[in-house]
């Protein structure tokens, strides 16, 4: 299959999972911070490190690497709801809580980045 | 009867992050990772620039609103990417790179995302105008 249909469909997954997500946890959530997304970029963010790893990529044929990485990992998470979100509690006054959220999503998506490529190492 | 929506707006926007990084990656050979960081702070922009404006002056239908926002736009950046990268960059021993990376890539998506936000407020005050004239 060509490079781009399958980019496409794991972004047609990627974005409906996100949305699935998303939306169940905002319904449920009782404070201001925007941990939907924190939680969906963090996961994403430990999967594809998983993924990536050289111990474990080479596994994969480059039809499952567009498919899984680039498309679906790649649209599951999104980098402009994160600004979008923090630009939103800054222009709302909550100032504190903007800080808290970007802070922790860059520093807990590092992190996650790491175990993820740490995990991967020990196959 | 969204998901119809999202997923065909997610289709189109990981192709496009993929046509876009694929073409600046053939071009252009910089340790920093200009392809994802421009996608990233772009796209910031467009969401925050369109989620604002249609949320009240010009609205829109709710599928199609989706569609583009959490759909196109929330599939053509990534925030996955923007860590393995980081990683990559720090593995290899570019940590000056990678801190640099990470800080524009927050300053900037975020100075982005904020001029977003006040252009949709003065494309919404345009609109209204019309309207009253």
């Amino acid at each position: 299959m060509s490079n781009i249909l399958l980019v496409g469909l794991g972004g047609v997954f990627g974005a409906i999972l996100r949305y699935e997500i998303s939306r169940h946890i905002k319904e449920n959530r009782e404070f201001i911070v925007p941990i939907e997304t924190f939680v969906i970029n963090v996961l994403g963010a430990f999967l594809l490190n998983v993924l990536s790893n050289p111990k474990i990529v080479h596994f994969f044929d480059n039809d499952v690497r567009l498919f899984i990485m680039t498309g679906f990992i790649g649209a599951f998470t999104t980098y402009s709801t994160f600004s979008h979100e923090t630009i939103y509690l800054l222009r709302q006054k909550h100032y504190v809580h903007a800080f808290l959220y970007s802070a922790s999503t860059v520093i807990v998506g590092l992190i996650g980045a790491y175990l993820g490529y740490y995990i991967g190492n020990l196959f | 009867m969204e998901y119809i929506y999202i997923g065909i707006g997610g289709f189109f926007g990981a192709i496009l992050r993929y046509i876009v990084s694929s073409y600046y990656q053939s071009i252009l050979h910089t340790v920093f990772p200009i392809e994802t960081f421009f996608i990233n702070i772009f796209g910031s922009f467009l969401l925050s620039y369109i989620s604002n404006l249609t949320l009240e002056e010009f609205k829109v239908n709710f599928n199609i609103r989706l569609a583009i926002t959490t759909g196109f736009i929330g599939a053509f950046t990534t925030f996955s990417t923007f860590t393995k990268e980081t990683m990559d960059l720090l593995r290899n021993g570019r940590i000056a790179v990678a801190l640099i990376y990470v800080l524009l890539s927050i300053l900037v998506g975020f100075i982005m995302s904020f001029i977003g936000f006040e252009l949709g407020d003065k494309t919404a005050k345009i609109l209204q105008g019309r309207e009253e004239n």
